[in-house]
């Protein structure tokens, strides 16, 4: 009789596990986060340093290649695969510590300013709109040039300098919440302040949120890259996949799966986060579940899906 | 292309040449994710040459789809099937090459929102003059100007030269209106479709635009087949109808019969939903006696600021009062400041001078005394949908305010709220649904069930009905109407729809662009307005009973 | 309407003047540039001539005053490294990156906006998959990396085309697709949403209901209402473009002022930085204004009350 909630967390799940961009992401990332995880003193080779005769070995498939070294070896002869899977270290734990960083402090910041309005609201925003459209990379580039690379600098501007898009999005949302009359209704009846902010704006933003994360951290492991390629990243000998591509550069003619194989890695990463968070919108897109809001009068009658204005005319739009 | 000089004469004994639109058998489903919704279900009818067909119906009912379907607009997703006959052209099934010349030249069509109807980012001169071009290709410029202007005077418009060069957004509503009419004419048209051509406008506005619509009728040799939910536009210039409900049609007469002696039990049904003004109901009056106030305002203005333009005056020196146990209607137009009144009265907006006080306290006090007052305040939106949180239950939005104020919880609270949920006429298993598995009147007696729940004093309710069905509107209010009875509490009525104040309130009083232009007891200000403006709001206001409504127009006529 | 630009252009004041301090403060935070920037065995004389060479001995204050004086006057300070002023620098280099902007933004506009208008019109078809797949490519791949595998596939291993510096027009090829891919996905997203919003609207109704060719009333109603929203977004590449533009001339060595910065950092020129960072500032803050304006003026919602 009475359906539980309109998504659980197991449908969503399901969902992303029945198409199959979402489902070869979820796996990808799964691996990665494996990887992640994986004791560096139990991979085949150390990823740190190498064995200088053993540079510029081609990965298996290739003439000369052999099994021991799958993917190769780069200029200062470590083995690629290993320099892959400890890197996955470094990525995904500053892409995520950072992404959860920024999502804090801007869904704050975004709450705060959509519910209270005023000045506070045009300050918040004034900032967010200053950053936003400054090129993010020029910006971060400078800072961390300034502060130096440290690991710990680079997992805080990444994330001080995602907060503005999740205060752009939750105020966007509190805003179009707000106007829908339950808020207003909530305050007439004299909910608290913070009762409203966490009970109802919270969870109805909370979807959106949970999309954008996810896109985030895409854009995020992006930016790491491109950083550690500049030598802003990651310090060496730490082998994070951009800095091992700005190695390998200067070798493109004689290692060229040096620089290619942890683009590959990278792109999987960023692709995957991106069928996820797609599938993740889809899913909890509510206009899926939309329902005639009129034609029945009182009583326990199911209401029938009957078209709306809107769809008799604008139907074919709607998918 | 069918050849209609072959065609054999329909049932009624007539040929088509005589009828404008013909409609055999039409059936209409939508295909969709979650299976075919069927729409219209063999629906059969004509529109004769001069003749205006009001086709009358709730939501769901297919009025729309028929149109659309008359016009070839319908979405992908709809299958179609029967017979469309415009002009002796069939529709269903026709080429879009057809279908374009159909709509350039015999069939035009108004729509219900005018001014997002027409393109924002071109002048109105550019949008007539293109309807001239694609009705004759072989004006030019000059000579489609000239009769762009010529159309506009026809329709009404003041200066129609300078307006030409005007954009939507700087006309009003019922100007934009005139200009899609006049885009309809520009085509000279067989048939004219108004689907809910006055529904977003306001009452006066209304009754200018069916006024010209009349007049063309005389004028031009259009017929219309009016689209409308309204049975006082019915009444006002229909020759006949036809009743839809579900898709099917449920019942056709002449206007006068239908209004007069309806057959069917759904018509019946329909008309007696209708609120209106009536000369004989019993409304309790004022009261007389000095009861206490509930609610207060004295020279309440409201003024709304804009970063670069000038501040608005929402509303101005308002004064009211409400006593405990009356219901008082706030009517008014859009713009007028009701809503903003209604808002100050509710707490959830401070007057930027002047004093609200409810129940013997302010707003500005300290928030534990405030938090007190709120609690003794409901509040009904007029947006069934957007009164609820979607994510939660209906049980669990009734229960807040309980929760939140007397701190109930588990078996109490759950009784309490069944017993609400009865009270508005809801089973109590509709506790652990969703707004969105609700209809629109179910959902507005759950929020009609949450501002009872702390047995309040005073309640505010702005536009409750409004965006309902007719028929679902007079259930809520029947609803609404036992409850004050019942529980006594004293309520702020805001209304832009004079019968249903007359209705329910004892008192009411008028508003026009941020004012109080007349108040009193509802029998003598809605039934013999002393104001001007009331007047005429009242007059505008269509009544369902065609005699009534000649009669008025006659007298308007003579004045 | 002159009273909005005005009122606009007074805006950019305090954020160009709040940019300024932010840089500067976070320049100086560094660390005293005298100690970061020379050898640790230089002689103290040495290091205190360094500092009132560079006004470092003063308050911090006048310090900054002297640097406001400078931004006004259009003295940005010299490099260290070249000892040359910086503007001087920023101009020597700014031809070859605008080049490259330039080149990269007309590609990136050309393929966004007509891939986004035909997949918005086409939604669900060929087109539509082929837009979003090019869109997710975009974005998925990292500037740097197709930069790289740019240069292998047609430098290294076919060889027809330039890859370092600027050797001559077809050098521009390969860099300005490298950027442009950074910037279309953006493009073509915004371009695809804002046709597909349009479509919803209720004058397009109304349109075809007057028996016009659907050509006629994409092309003409639909398209002047879409293209409104993705002019802001123009502005906002403009701003991506700079940012892209410093990975891309470090993987080409083209000689632009992104190069400029990579190296300035790397040697820790802290004038050069600065410069660059303010510079960078002031063009996006300008842009934007005129993308501002330009917004404002052509849609009559706005420009007309």
């Amino acid at each position: 009789m009475g359906r539980r909630h309109v998504y659980s967390s197991r449908t969503v799940l399901r969902r992303i596990l029945h198409r199959p961009s979402s489902a070869i992401g979820a796996a990808v990332l799964a691996v990665l986060f494996l990887c992640a995880l994986w004791p560096v003193s139990w991979l085949p080779h150390d990823p740190f340093s190498g064995d200088s005769a053993k540079r510029f070995m081609p990965p298996f498939f290739m003439e000369g290649g052999s099994l021991s070294y799958p993917l190769g070896t780069e200029s200062l002869g470590r083995d690629v695969l290993s320099m892959l899977i400890a890197g996955s270290r470094y990525t995904l734990g500053i892409v995520v510590t950072a992404g959860l960083i920024g999502l804090i402090i801007g869904v704050t910041a975004g709450l705060v300013a959509g519910y209270f309005g005023g000045w506070l609201d045009a300050v918040i925003m004034r900032i967010a709109d200053v950053q936003l459209a400054f090129p993010a990379l020029v910006l971060i580039i400078a800072i961390v040039a300034a502060f130096g690379p440290s690991l710990f600098n680079l997992v805080l501007i990444l994330g001080i300098v995602g907060w503005a898009p999740y205060a752009r999005l939750v105020r966007g949302s509190v805003l179009s919440l707000k106007e829908q009359g339950f808020v207003e209704a909530a305050r007439a009846t004299g909910t608290g302040t913070s009762r409203i902010l966490l009970r109802h704006l919270l969870p109805n933003s909370l979807t959106n949120i949970l999309v954008f994360l996810t896109l985030q951290l895409a854009e995020l492991v992006v930016l790491e890259a491109s950083l550690s390629f500049l030598g802003l990243g990651v310090q060496p000998p730490a082998p994070s996949w951009g800095a091992m591509i700005a190695d390998a550069r200067q070798y493109l003619t004689q290692a060229w799966w040096a620089s290619a194989l942890p683009g590959v890695v990278i792109v999987l990463c960023v692709l995957s986060f991106n069928f996820i968070g797609d599938e993740l919108r889809d899913a909890m897109d509510p206009t899926m579940r939309r329902r005639s809001a009129r034609g029945d009068a009182g009583g326990d009658g199911v209401p029938m899906p009957a078209p709306t204005r809107g769809t008799v005319v604008g139907g074919a739009a709607d998918a | 292309m069918p050849d209609s000089s072959n065609r054999a004469p329909t049932v009624t004994g007539s040929t088509e040449m005589d009828n404008v639109l013909t409609v055999r058998g039409l059936s209409i489903t939508f295909e969709s994710a979650g299976g075919d919704v069927p729409a219209v279900d063999d629906l059969s009818f004509t529109v004769g040459r001069r003749e205006v067909l009001a086709v009358v119906g709730e939501s769901g009912s297919g009025k729309s789809a028929t149109a659309m379907a008359i016009l070839g607009l319908l979405p992908k997703n709809a299958r179609v099937q029967g017979e469309v006959t415009v002009a002796g052209a069939e529709v269903v099934g026709a080429s879009n090459r057809e279908l374009r010349r159909l709509r350039a030249r015999s069939i035009s069509v108004i729509f219900q929102d005018p001014v997002t109807a027409l393109t924002p980012v071109y002048s109105i001169g550019f949008q007539i003059r293109e309807a001239i071009r694609l009705h004759d290709p072989s004006l030019g410029r000059v000579a489609a100007d000239a009769r762009a202007v010529e159309l506009l005077t026809a329709v009404g418009m003041p200066d129609p030269e300078r307006r030409m060069k005007f954009y939507p957004h700087q006309l009003s509503g019922g100007q934009c209106q005139r200009v899609m009419i006049a885009i309809a004419l520009a085509s000279d048209p067989e048939l004219l479709i108004a689907d809910e051509p006055t529904t977003a406008l306001d009452v006066t506005v209304q009754a200018e635009v069916l006024e010209l619509l009349r007049a063309l009728r005389e004028r031009v040799s259009t017929s219309i087949m009016l689209i409308t939910h309204d049975m006082g536009v019915v009444a006002d210039i229909a020759d006949r109808v036809i009743v839809m409900h579900n898709g099917r049609m449920v019942e056709q007469a002449p206007t006068e019969s239908l209004f007069g002696r309806p057959t069917q039990a759904y018509t019946r049904e329909l008309l007696a939903a209708v609120p209106r003004i009536a000369i004989d109901r019993e409304v309790a009056p004022p009261r007389e006696d000095q009861a206490e106030e509930v609610l207060r305002l004295d020279d309440v203005s409201v003024t709304f600021g804009s970063a670069l333009g000038e501040p608005v005056k929402a509303v101005r020196d308002v004064s009211l009062h409400v006593q405990r146990g009356e219901v008082v209607g706030l009517v008014g137009e859009s713009g007028s400041g009701k809503s903003t009144v209604g808002r100050c009265a509710a707490g959830l907006l401070m007057p930027t001078s002047g004093q609200v006080s409810v129940l013997g306290g302010s707003f500005r006090g300290r928030p534990r005394s405030t938090r007190d007052l709120r609690r003794r305040i409901g509040v009904v939106f007029q947006s069934p949908v957007g009164s609820l949180d979607p994510k939660l239950t209906v049980g669990q939005g009734i229960g807040e305010p309980l929760r939140v104020h007397r701190g109930m919880r588990g078996r109490p609270l759950a009784e309490r709220v069944a017993s609400l949920l009865d009270s508005v006429g809801l089973s109590k298993n509709w506790a652990d649904r969703y707004p969105h598995e609700m209809s629109g009147g179910q959902l507005q007696r759950v929020s009609i069930a949450r501002a009872i729940a702390l047995d309040p004093e005073l309640i505010i309710a702005d536009e409750p009905t409004s965006a309902l069905d007719v028929s679902v509107q007079a259930k809520v209010l029947a609803t609404f109407r036992a409850l004050q009875e019942n529980l006594g509490f004293a309520c702020l009525f805001i209304s832009h729809n004079l019968a249903v104040v007359d209705e329910l309130c004892n008192r009411v009083l008028v508003m026009r662009l941020g004012t109080v232009v007349e108040e009193g007891a509802t029998t003598s200000v809605l039934r013999a307005p002393a104001n001007d403006y009331t007047r005429a709001l009242v007059a505008a206001a269509p009544v369902p009973d065609p005699v009534e409504q000649r009669r008025r127009r006659e007298a308007r006529l003579e004045r | 309407m002159i009273r909005v630009i005005a009122y606009r252009l007074l805006q950019t004041v305090p954020t160009l003047f709040g940019v300024t301090l932010i840089v500067f403060i976070i320049v100086r935070l560094t660390g005293d540039p005298a100690t970061t920037m020379l050898p640790p065995e230089t002689p103290p004389e040495a290091v205190h001539r360094f500092r009132v060479q560079y006004g470092l001995d003063k308050p911090i204050v006048v310090q900054y005053l002297y640097f406001l004086k400078g931004m006004v006057t259009g003295d940005l300070g010299r490099s260290i490294r070249y000892q040359e002023p910086v503007t001087a620098l920023i101009g020597d280099r700014l031809p070859a990156t605008l080049q490259l902007a330039v080149a990269a933004m007309c590609i990136a506009l050309v393929v966004g906006m007509v891939l986004g208008i035909l997949a918005g019109i086409f939604q669900g078809g060929r087109i539509d998959s082929i837009a979003r797949l090019i869109a997710l490519g975009g974005q998925a791949i990292p500037t740097f990396y197709l930069g790289i595998l740019l240069i292998l596939v047609f430098g290294v291993w076919l060889r027809v085309l330039p890859t370092i510096g600027n050797v001559g027009p077809s050098s521009l090829i390969l860099p300005s697709v490298t950027l442009a891919t950074y910037l279309t996905p953006m493009v073509l997203r915004v371009t695809r949403g804002s046709i597909l919003d349009q479509l919803n609207q209720n004058y397009v109704r109304t349109a075809r209901s007057k028996g016009m060719s659907e050509r006629r009333v994409v092309g003409v109603h639909l398209l002047k209402s879409a293209l409104i929203p993705v002019v802001t977004v123009v502005g906002l590449q403009i701003g991506a473009a700079l940012g892209g533009a410093v990975i891309t001339e470090t993987v080409f060595a083209w000689p632009g002022l992104g190069q400029l910065l990579v190296n300035a950092i790397s040697t820790r020129d802290f004038p050069v930085v600065q410069g660059l960072v303010l510079f960078a500032a002031a063009v996006f803050i300008f842009v934007n204004l005129a993308v501002d304006l330009t917004y404002r003026v052509l849609d009559p919602r706005i420009r007309l009350r």
